[in-house]
């Protein structure tokens, strides 16, 4: 069996260049700028602010979705944190845990839910009692999961204020990212060869976020690898965000705790399919993403030019 | 299978692609490898884990008896970690070894003590393969290796609704790390005995059933146990000389027409038989009026005294164990007798009220015995989480009766308050740092006597940190 293998992915065969290492590093990473608007709504103090996310159907990457896809409400108060500031940090991923005074969460099945219905580690979150605060950032966010964030958004809360409802809309808060795909040193790969490994073992810390701390890169969770036809590199840095939808083609595998990845072993997520190979003149690109960080912008991403 | 794939593929011809100077050999490439000793130390055999890449095994025979270890650091002849050593002189060694950082060039050798003099192998280099994703996101900050107590850090962490924990070393690096399933939380952790593995308590993260183990693992994952413990919940201690486990119990019961937790101090063997009760709340602490109590911390009962650790000192024989809801602690006498000895702190039930001026400490975690001060008390003191009431760690010295004095206090700022969780620990050579978790801070730090920070980790938002423990060494003879 040893030997078999040993045969089948040597080079040899008729018709094939050897398999190949696709070696990336910082240079071939792309740079990107990001900035998160945090819109805010006005709501009375210490009341219980009826949230409403039935209007929710753009999430914040301008994406189509159905209010029923929000299973978590959440509320957070960062009594030391201006919005901006907060925003700056949601960019970064980089919001502290000592950032949050309070974490207040709910599993919901509508599309509305009272605040009174949070709970902090599983205790009541009282508006009356801990809604009371004036100062800080009042955050709140509805996600899918419990990390995939499809809208977020502030309450400016105020004695004087009689308005008690907050609603999730597609225009509350804004996430723009500029991408800049076309100055990193794009990949060539041989389409004719046996198979491909992709090996990021020298990639350092991702420092390629204007205005951010390196990102880890041990924070990677997946390896995804897209194709698109007919397309050019500046049409994929127009659609940034959209990159998932303008795909022809997705693959995906669990990128946690390797600094390699064998392609053959991709598959589709959409049907399971195996990734079966790169074809000369092929435009793809290869990322590595952090599936639970609030910025989804990818730890790394470069351009594959096939050959 | 996989890797097998990968190191096949990773053999053949290279094609146009040009492999870096620099990679160096990955997790599991030196399994079953020979590597030259050196002296009287002969050729090691060394093998490292698949499961968990940041433990390696290795053997060697040396030429005449001595006492071995295994010593790691970030470049040759900086060895800044240490397994323990052979317990005594012997030819035959096998070391486990953890303590590999995921993703990291880090370097070996074995050091042995002959009667002769002592010797080392050579250097030798190793790297793990990197951390899985989805570990709670972490940094690191305020490192003074010269200060601090150095070895590792076991730090529990706690999300919405699922935990674990991170073994660091004393940069921060990750060495080794857990997960728990969705729905559970690990708050208590201890390195067994021996060294060679991992022990920690599984709670259901909800409160809503009964759940509770402890759990074992050796670092290379080589041996897994699990032990029930009927309600156990927050800490337990391991006891020593293999005298098993002590936890703290939900002791749940139909009082007043209501329906209440209090607490009860359990002990259970290593191997989990012999379960019997030391110590039982409801015997010791005169029932308050629970008439028209409203569940918290449990959803389907009234939470009562909430003890939330509890702590065996051999050199006392005795029990602390910290009461949440009643702002004091008690001390038990005798490993098996459990005898209340007295109580110290508020006796009189508490809600999250204003601290009064009599309130030292309150909400605290973490209670042990100070070393070296008699009759002197460590504690991570909550504050009431009102605005303004922030936490601090205190030493209390106690006069013997119901009668205590603060006589040292460190507080980390004006804004940190954590409404849960926290602990604290003497750390270091001689015990004079403290270690402290800062509960929903999702913060640990160390510090010295005389306060300096030597150490901290700020956890990403999410994750409230657990009962932190210090391990001078990780892993040893075999």
């Amino acid at each position: 069996m040893l030997a078999a293998l040993l045969l089948t992915a040597c080079p040899g065969e008729v018709g094939k260049d050897p398999a190949e290492i696709l070696y990336v590093s910082d240079v071939n990473n792309y740079r990107y700028s990001g900035a998160i608007g945090l819109g805010s709504q006005a709501v009375r103090l210490g009341t219980d602010v009826r949230f409403d996310w039935s209007g929710l159907t753009t999430d914040i990457q301008g994406h189509g979705m159905e209010p029923s896809e929000v299973t978590t409400l959440w509320l957070i108060w960062f009594e030391y944190l201006e919005s901006d500031e907060l925003a700056d940090l949601l960019v970064c991923n980089d919001v502290a845990q000592s950032d949050a005074n309070a974490i207040a969460s709910v599993d919901v099945t509508g599309t509305s839910a009272m605040m009174s219905e949070l709970t902090v580690v599983e205790n009541p979150f009282s508006p009356e009692k801990y809604f009371v605060y004036e100062t800080g950032t009042w955050f709140t966010r509805v996600t899918t999961g419990s990390a995939n964030t499809r809208m977020m958004g502030v309450l400016a809360p105020s004695a004087a204020e009689t308005n008690t409802d907050f609603g999730f809309h597609g225009d509350l808060s804004t996430l723009t990212v500029d991408a800049n795909l076309s100055d990193l040193t794009a990949v060539t790969v041989n389409g004719n060869a046996e198979g491909w490994t992709v090996d990021w073992s020298t990639l350092l810390d991702g420092a390629n976020a204007d205005g951010c701390d390196p990102t880890d890169v041990s924070d990677a969770d997946q390896f995804w690898l897209a194709r698109y036809d007919g397309k050019a590199v500046a049409d994929l840095e127009a659609a940034f965000l959209d990159l998932e939808l303008e795909a022809d083609a997705i693959y995906t595998g669990a990128g946690g705790g390797i600094t390699a990845m064998d392609l053959s072993t991709l598959t589709n997520p959409d049907d399971g399919s195996a990734f079966s190979g790169f074809q000369s003149g092929e435009l793809w690109l290869a990322a590595l993403r952090c599936t639970f960080c609030e910025n989804p912008a990818p730890i790394f991403l470069t351009v594959l030019n096939v050959e | 299978m996989a890797f097998s794939l990968l190191l096949l593929v990773l053999g053949c011809p290279s094609g146009d692609s040009t492999k870096p100077d620099d990679t160096a050999p990955s997790g599991d490439d030196t399994g079953g490898t020979t590597i030259p000793g050196q002296g009287d130390i002969g050729s090691l055999t060394v093998s490292s884990s698949d499961s968990m890449s940041t433990v390696l095994t290795v053997e060697f025979d040396t030429t005449e008896a001595a006492t071995c270890q295994v010593v790691l650091g970030p470049s040759a002849g900086e060895y800044r970690y240490a397994t323990a050593p052979d317990p005594e002189p012997v030819t035959s060694h096998a070391f486990l070894v953890p303590g590999f950082p995921a993703g990291v060039d880090y370097h070996w050798r074995v050091e042995c003590e002959f009667e002769s003099g002592d010797q080392s192998s050579p250097d030798a280099e190793y790297r793990a393969r990197s951390a899985p994703g989805g570990l709670p996101d972490y940094d690191i900050e305020d490192v003074d290796l010269g200060a601090s107590a150095g070895g590792y850090r076991i730090v529990p962490w706690m999300g919405e609704a699922q935990g674990g924990f991170l073994v660091v070393n004393a940069e921060g690096e990750l060495v080794w790390w857990h997960e728990t399933d969705e729905g559970e939380v690990a708050l208590s952790v201890h390195q067994s005995p021996d060294g060679l593995g991992v022990y920690w308590n599984i709670n259901d993260a909800f409160r809503e059933t009964d759940i509770s183990t402890i759990e074992y693992a050796r670092w290379d994952l080589g041996d897994t146990r699990s032990i029930r413990t009927e309600w156990a919940h927050h800490d337990f201690a391991l006891l020593p000389d293999g005298a098993g486990f002590t936890y703290i119990m939900a002791d749940i019961r139909e009082t007043q027409g209501e329906t209440v937790v209090g607490d009860a101090i359990w002990r259970v063997e290593l191997d989990g038989s012999n379960p019997r009760e030391i110590w039982n709340g409801w015997d010791e602490i005169e029932e308050p009026n629970f008439r028209g109590c409203r569940p918290t911390f449990y959803p389907f009962a009234c939470d009562w005294t909430h003890a939330n650790n509890v702590y065996y000192e051999p050199g006392e024989d005795a029990y602390y164990v910290s009461f949440h809801e009643y702002n004091s602690f008690v001390r038990l006498d005798g490993m098996e007798s459990g005898n209340t000895d007295w109580f110290l702190g508020s006796i009189e039930p508490v809600d999250y009220e204003p601290r009064s001026a009599n309130d030292e400490f309150v909400h605290q975690h973490g209670v042990k015995p100070w070393p070296g001060e008699a009759n002197t008390y460590v504690l991570f003191d909550n504050g009431s989480g009102n605005a303004g009431d922030t936490s601090r760690v205190v030493r209390v010295t106690h006069d013997g009766r119901n009668s205590y004095e603060v006589s040292w206090e460190h507080d980390f700022g004006d804004r940190y308050a954590s409404i849960l969780l926290g602990d604290t620990d003497p750390v270091g050579e001689d015990l004079s740092n403290t270690l402290i978790s800062w509960g929903s801070e999702g913060i640990v730090t160390e510090i010295t006597e005389s306060q300096e920070t030597v150490f901290r980790l700020n956890f990403g938002l999410g994750a409230a940190a657990g009962f932190v423990e210090w391990l001078p060494t990780m892993g040893g003879p075999i």
